[in-house]
């Protein structure tokens, strides 16, 4: 059996200190070892039931929950949370393990347990050769965690985190018949012999597992996602300042064609590129609304075949020294910046070098190495809207506008752009996503300052009063019980969604999956 | 009254110049982690503290201590710091004794096995 500790808790906080928020207990599960892989696996979803049973008798919610990354309550529960990063066991399939109508190749598919973090994914792939074709920013997320909040990076023609996933395993109940195995019927992954292992009813219907994908932690309890890795390839990186209008004008077009981004030529380099004309892997702009200069850092990052001495040519990714001298600092500016309001834009031009990036000498790694480890843990906010990228330059002058004029507030801008996700209630729903975030430092109601929910409501009403359709990243601040935001966000899939988790959860389970983020939304 | 002044400096000085603390992480390793309500540099991540004072027979570079609570039978992170309080028992002691605080972070269980 996989054994739980239970705590009994007052309270809980996410990583960046969104809260505290009130809880009763905490359950914390650890695998069994000494069992085989799938017997491990398989006594886990057993004691997991059991956990969901004890919650259902108790008539409370339970809420399974990952690295804590989110800022939002998406993760919280007041009655049962469990946290589930101890689970991390990993599979591998063989050709014989492949469904006969699988587009996939067996050597890039794999299921990983719910509390997989990317980071470990990433590490454990490499072992084959093998990498993610994108993930967030940073890499502590649980799997599960990424895809239930539609964490997204910037990869501009690959999508989000969820995108590559191609089958769930989840919980929906107390009885070993509520052990579900789901995928696409279009597109088949696993065949039922390897799934037999796992002890899962199989359902493969399309529409049932896009609603799942992005499920908001209450589609059931996700024990196992099985993605489509890739061979392993290298990411060339270079921040470059450019004008601003030729900034927006890409982010608007996204059309790379008559563009150079000027990456210095490494006469090293076994291959010398040429990225003039081509799309880059991923697009970054980044913006101070408290500055009108005239150019934009640009984060450029190009997709690379594979090679192994690629640590000799360029620049290593990963710093030989994290160094995080100005938290205290911010922390300090801050504090000030509630007394004295108006001081928040000098603040931000004074830090410019600090929180915004150089243009600096290429570096080249692998998707872990360039994306790697965040280490600020301090208390953070950020408000991430989801536009159609022809409306990122109008949107971004809107949201701009509100930080200036109804703020100061203490952050900056970023726009990001990733392709359409097929899950029903992805933030990322437009055929190419502009993600505009501000991230910042949290800061307390004042005076001179309003607080973050009033400007969270404040930019949601600029963007309505615009005629800008938008979405909002579900891991992200935000004014959640915004009348009708899911409705103005997500239309007709509101009701589909709720139909199809209807079709998945009993009622007794869809109270158990629920929480107060999905009442403020109404989606439970 | 100059003098105490002076002392008073002397140990300001001491105190300060004595405080640090001194991370070391492997860049490819997944750390242990834990839920906790902490906005330390290590907060989100399992750390086990050991302090001690040690006879300086035990510091001639012979000895190892041994970490017995690393499931997966590695470490990610550790973690040195010196105190003014360290640095007073040392002096006061003429060397024979020093205080270590560590804490150290191991890595994840299972993180990299297929």
């Amino acid at each position: 059996m996989a054994s739980t500790n239970t705590q009994n808790r007052q309270r809980w906080n996410t990583l960046h200190k969104n809260g505290p928020f009130s809880l009763k207990l905490f359950h914390d599960t650890k695998l069994n070892r000494d069992l085989s892989k799938f017997e491990s696996y398989n006594a886990a979803a057993t004691e997991i039931r059991r956990l969901i049973r004890l919650a259902d008798n108790a008539n409370e919610r339970f809420r399974p929950m990952g690295s804590k990354w989110s800022l939002s309550s998406i993760a919280h529960c007041k009655d049962r949370m469990h946290y589930t990063p101890r689970l991390n066991l990993k599979f591998a399939v063989r050709d014989k393990d492949i469904h006969a109508n699988s587009p996939y190749k067996s050597e890039n598919v794999f299921l990983f347990q719910c509390g997989n973090v990317i980071k470990e994914i990433s590490l454990a792939l490499q072992k084959k050769q093998k990498s993610l074709k994108t993930h967030g920013a940073s890499n502590g997320q649980t799997i599960a965690g990424c895809i239930s909040t539609g964490v997204h990076g910037a990869a501009v023609d690959v999508g989000s985190v969820q995108d590559y996933v191609i089958g769930l395993n989840l919980i929906t109940g107390t009885k070993p018949e509520d052990v579900i195995y789901l995928e696409r019927a279009s597109k088949p992954a696993l065949n039922d012999d390897y799934i037999e292992n796992f002890k899962c009813k199989i359902i493969r219907d399309d529409e049932l597992f896009n609603a799942a994908l992005v499920g908001l932690g209450s589609m059931g309890f996700i024990h196992g996602v099985v993605l489509e890795a890739e061979d392993m390839y290298l990411l060339h990186r270079c921040v470059r300042k450019i004008k601003k209008e030729t900034a927006l004008k890409l982010a608007n077009t996204l059309n790379f064609g008559n563009f150079d981004p000027h990456f210095p030529v490494n006469p090293l380099d076994p291959n010398p590129p040429d990225y003039r004309g081509v799309r880059p892997y991923h697009f970054k702009v980044y913006i101070n609304q408290y500055n009108d200069e005239a150019t934009l850092p640009v984060e450029f990052i190009y997709k690379r075949d594979y090679f192994p001495n690629y640590k000799d040519i360029y620049e290593d990714p990963v710093p030989n020294m994290a160094q995080f001298i100005y938290t205290d600092l911010i922390n300090t500016l801050i504090k000030f910046a509630e007394k004295v309001p108006g001081s928040i834009p000098a603040l931000i031009n004074l830090l410019k070098n600090s929180i915004m990036p150089k243009e600096n000498k290429p570096v080249m790694g692998k998707l872990w190495e360039i994306f790697w480890d965040a280490q600020y843990k301090g208390r953070a906010f950020a408000c991430s809207f989801g536009v159609d990228h022809t409306h990122s330059e109008k949107a971004l002058k809107v949201l701009s506008k509100v930080t200036v004029d109804d703020g100061p507030i203490p952050g900056i801008f970023a726009m990001r752009f990733v392709k359409q996700s097929q899950a029903m209630l992805a933030c990322t729903k437009f055929p190419f996503t502009c993600m505009i975030e501000i991230d910042g430092i949290q800061w307390k109601e004042s005076d001179g300052l309003i607080s973050l929910e009033e400007y969270s409501e404040r930019m949601i009403n600029a963007l309505k009063q615009n005629n800008i359709p938008f979405t909002i990243h579900w891991g992200k601040n935000a004014k959640w019980d915004h009348p009708g935001l899911a409705n103005h966000m997500f239309g007709n899939d509101v009701n589909k969604w709720k139909q199809l988790r209807a079709q998945l959860l009993s009622p007794r389970m869809q109270k158990v999956f629920s929480n107060k983020f999905l009442d403020d939304i109404k989606l439970s | 009254m100059r003098l105490l002044k002076y002392c008073i400096c002397c140990l300001l000085i001491a105190s300060l110049s004595s405080c640090y603390t001194v991370r070391f992480q492997v860049h490819n390793g997944v750390p242990e982690t834990e839920d906790s309500d902490s906005e330390d540099p290590l907060a989100g991540q399992l750390f086990r503290e050991k302090k001690m004072v040690v006879n300086r027979k035990m510091l001639q570079g012979n000895d190892f201590f041994t970490i017995k609570d690393c499931e997966s039978g590695s470490l990610n992170t550790i973690e040195y710091k010196t105190t003014f309080g360290g640095l007073l028992l040392y002096v006061i002691t003429l060397g024979r004794n020093k205080e270590v605080k560590i804490r150290y972070v191991c890595t994840k269980e299972g993180s990299t096995d297929f």
